[in-house]
């Protein structure tokens, strides 16, 4: 018993700043998660509030009537456990899409998303079909200058050879 | 002098119609007399807008407040450099500094091919005169800056007035980059207007294809390089004074500066293809033509209030005059090229998939694909809700999910280009060329992972970084070890004399240099931290290592504004550091307050502090520090790009070579040296 009561105060400890750790971790985690979730939103949306339209989480106008209550209740939601989806949902509900920092992925929006993707892609099949087209066909003849323009076909030989120094790379 | 700067620019106004419809009736004629007649029209048109520019700047030097542009922007207590930026403060004077810009391009153009060029210079200058005659429209009937003011009197009739002070300039104005940044963005769009100018009438004129390139190359490069400074400058500004943290929000504004510049970088690049082998004729023709709709397209969205934006002017009607000259300019452009495509036919072929030439292509695709990810970034919000009703929102995480593998690649191609060779690349010589710049890149991966840099598109970035500049190193070495081996110069004067020989070549290089470094800045992104807090002086707050002591607040009158400072005491492990004083600035005319950032910067990271303002709860003041890795990186990073661009701008050296005390025994005192002998054909240097 005596041994149990030296022991005692030591364990209380122990378990106090494993609970001081834990409590740290979540709320460590409560806040990043509060802060990813407020990356996802947009301030001063449908609201003559504060039309900065800024990253939720990046509001920098202190005493922002609408950023302030909104972070209350992105923390309120956190620390309930509320999932992310859910949380959004709220203030898509209370604000609408608009409130989104980014289109959701449905809808006429997938054209936001997939547009550079497939331009990429489309530009990339031009791109090698254009070499292969290149590749094939004989040298074309340059279409004559406009007789006008003066140039003869030295000058623009000369031209091109300052060109080709010029560019060297 | 507002009589006198609306006259002006009435004049400029009649003298630039004179040098368009002038200019076509010469174009037809070809009549000597018409031609110079319009040419010197073109140049009065321009002396004309520089008069009316000092005009204006003059009212607000002579605080004027009978003119509603000089009220409307400046006070008696604006210290005289933010009179300067006064100027483009408002929609009037913007459209006055656009037009004289312009005006400097064109007097610029119009002098140094008075005497040359002479059957593609009426085309070029019509295109001009008829530039110019749109802005001077808005200048004149739309948005003039020389309106007196007025106020309405007795029966409805209005009164001209004059107001003992004025409302003041924009606090956020206030800040001497905002003195630099728009007029260099401003040179920027109106830069492109030259090469713009001289493609469409090359092309309208039949003129030879490369000529107009040669002609234009320098203007495109002095264009791009404002347009960099502008944008990294306006960069800069946000960072240090909007006081969120960041420098690039993806605002639409913030995009319309990048959309020309993105073109515009595209053409740097395909031009080569056409002036050393004659191909991609139509393409740089369209480049120049997109570059230039860009730059109108980004003046329409800050003007017509169409996509929301902090720096936007307000709605008006001066949206639809910019998208009818935009229709315009499309129509002649689609109306030239049809008429004249049969002269834009490629002269060469594609000889092999690995080469230079496609690595071009494939550095224009990608280009061209971020164009348009963030032009339709942009503009979404507007399709959306025209074309469904509903409105969304496309913020920066949407910008920089898209935008980042793209810039990614496009600097995995930086790296790439110039290992390949024109017309061909043999495996052996990809094998040889890249073996050691990958192995580089590879190993700086490692150390930024086992550095901590271990979020993927950060690392992948850091690794890229490595890899291009094991490419651009190698190319800078093996020119000089040549040059060294001849001259016997040192290695570094080698380096020198090596970029002199050939600036545009070696000036690209320290350009993409420069975007390395810009890209080791944007790796940092992903690992920011901030940490808030309301504070009484003797509180400190801990962000990273630092440690921010809040010791006590002062508030100091200034002339303009009254400053509310904090003064934080920063320690470093716990060992003293420096002071910061962040400050909130209440200017004292009817203007927001502004923040003023307080930056601890090293080239590991930034320390920002920010003060907030006041907690309404708490009435403590509000301190918002940040830790943001790399950020010095950038700005170093955009001083090498305008230093490579000023290279690429200089003259090359004529390739002069001295045989080397090695090769040749040194001459005995009193002995003449070697004759120095110029090289013939050019020196070529590196590989291929």
């Amino acid at each position: 018993m005596i041994k149990m009561g030296k022991r005692f105060p030591w364990t209380i400890l122990c378990v106090c700043l494993m609970l001081a750790v834990v409590a740290a971790t979540v709320r460590a985690q409560q806040t990043d998660k509060a802060k990813e979730i407020g990356g996802k939103l947009l301030c001063g949306i449908g609201t003559p509030l504060c039309d900065c339209k800024q990253i939720l989480t990046q509001c920098n106008h202190v005493g922002c009537r609408n950023s302030a209550g909104m972070l209350k209740t992105l923390d309120a939601g956190v620390a309930r456990g509320d999932s992310e989806t859910s949380i959004i949902q709220g203030f898509v509900a209370e604000f609408g899409t608009a409130v989104l920092s980014e289109p959701p992925k449905s809808g006429l929006n997938l054209v936001a998303w997939y547009l550079p993707a497939t331009t990429l892609l489309a530009g990339l099949l031009l791109v090698v079909f254009v070499i292969f087209r290149w590749r094939k066909r004989p040298t074309a003849a340059p279409a004559a200058p406009n007789a006008s323009a003066g140039i003869s076909p030295e000058l623009l030989a000369r031209a091109r050879a300052q060109a080709s120094r010029e560019t060297q790379d | 002098m507002d009589l006198f700067g609306s006259f002006a620019l009435i004049l400029a106004f009649i003298c630039a119609v004179y040098a368009f419809i002038g200019g076509i009736f010469a174009v037809l004629t070809r009549h000597p007399l018409l031609v110079k007649s319009t040419r010197q029209a073109g140049i009065a048109t321009c002396v004309l807008i520089f008069l009316g520019t000092l005009s204006l700047e003059y009212l607000f030097f002579s605080d004027d407040f009978s003119v509603a542009y000089v009220v409307a922007h400046s006070n008696r207590d604006l210290a005289p450099f933010y009179k300067i930026g006064a100027l483009w403060a408002g929609q009037e004077g913007s459209l006055l500094f656009w037009s004289f810009l312009l005006a400097i391009y064109v007097f610029s153009a119009l002098m140094a091919y008075r005497n040359k060029n002479g059957e593609l210079m009426p085309y070029v200058g019509v295109v001009l005169a008829g530039v110019q005659l749109f802005f001077l429209t808005l200048n004149n009937f739309v948005a003039s800056p020389f309106k007196a003011l007025a106020a309405p009197g007795v029966g409805g009739a209005m009164n001209l007035v004059t107001r003992a002070d004025g409302n003041g300039l924009n606090g956020l104005l206030q800040y001497p980059e905002m003195v630099i940044h728009p007029p260099n963005l401003y040179a920027g769009y109106t830069g492109f207007t030259i090469p713009f100018a001289f493609a469409l009438g090359a092309l309208l004129a039949r003129y030879p294809g490369e000529k107009w390139i040669h002609l234009t190359r320098k203007w495109t490069m002095i264009a791009w390089g404002f347009q960099s400074c502008g944008i990294l400058l306006g960069a800069h500004w946000a960072y240090a004074v909007l006081g969120w943290g960041g420098y690039w929000a993806w605002d639409p504004v913030e995009n319309a500066s990048l959309l020309p510049w993105l073109t515009g970088t595209a053409f740097l690049h395909s031009v080569m293809m056409q002036e050393k082998r004659g191909m991609m004729k139509v393409w740089n023709v369209w480049l120049v033509f997109i570059t230039f709709l860009l730059c109108i397209t980004g003046t329409f969205l800050t003007r017509s209030g169409i996509v929301a934006s902090v720096h936007a002017f307000a709605q008006s009607s001066i949206g639809n005059w910019f998208m009818g000259f935009i229709v315009v300019i499309l129509l002649v452009c689609l109306a030239a090229y049809f008429k004249n495509r049969d002269y834009l036919k490629s002269e060469n072929q594609l000889d092999a998939m690995v080469s230079r030439e496609s690595s071009f292509l494939f550095n224009n695709l990608i280009l061209l694909v971020s164009c348009i990810a963030v032009l339709s970034g942009t503009l979404f919000p507007v399709f959306s809700e025209w074309l469904s009703g509903s409105r969304i929102s496309v913020g920066a995480p949407f910008f920089n999910k898209v935008n980042i593998p793209i810039g990614l690649l496009l600097l995995f191609l930086t790296g790439v280009g110039p290992l390949l060779a024109w017309r061909k690349t043999s495996a052996e010589s990809l094998q040889r060329n890249f073996a050691w710049p990958l192995a580089i890149g590879v190993v700086g991966g490692v150390v930024a992972f086992a550095l901590g840099y271990r979020q993927f598109y950060s690392l992948v970035c850091l690794a890229l970084c490595v890899f291009v500049t094991a490419t651009i190193s190698m190319e800078f070495y093996r020119g000089a070890k040549v040059i060294r081996a001849r001259s016997g110069a040192s290695f570094v004067a080698s380096a020198v004399d090596l970029t002199m020989r050939n600036t545009r070549r070696y000036g690209g290089y320290i350009v993409h240099m420069g975007m390395v470094l810009i890209f080791v800045g944007f790796a940092g992104v992903a690992f920011n931290k901030d940490v808030q807090k309301d504070m009484q002086p003797g509180q400190t707050m801990q962000i990273g290592r630092y440690t921010l002591l809040l010791q006590g607040t002062d508030t100091k009158p200034q002339k303009n504004y009254t400053s509310e400072r904090m003064n934080i005491e920063v320690l470093r492990d716990n060992k003293e550091l420096m002071m910061l004083y962040p400050e909130r600035r209440r200017f004292n005319i009817d203007q927001p307050s502004g923040t003023m950032v307080a930056i601890y910067s090293t080239l590991k990271e930034d320390l920002y502090v920010v003060y907030a303002g006041e907690s309404p709860e708490t009435q403590l003041p509000v301190i918002h520090a940040y830790l943001n890795p790399l950020v010095k990186w950038i700005w170093f990073g955009g001083a090498v790009v305008v230093l490579g661009t000023l290279v690429a701008l200089l003259p090359n050296r004529k390739s002069v070579l001295v045989l080397s005390a090695v090769q040749q025994p040194a001459a005995l005192p009193g002995q003449a040296m070697t004759q120095p002998f110029r090289s013939t054909p050019a020196m070529r240097e590196g590989h291929d």
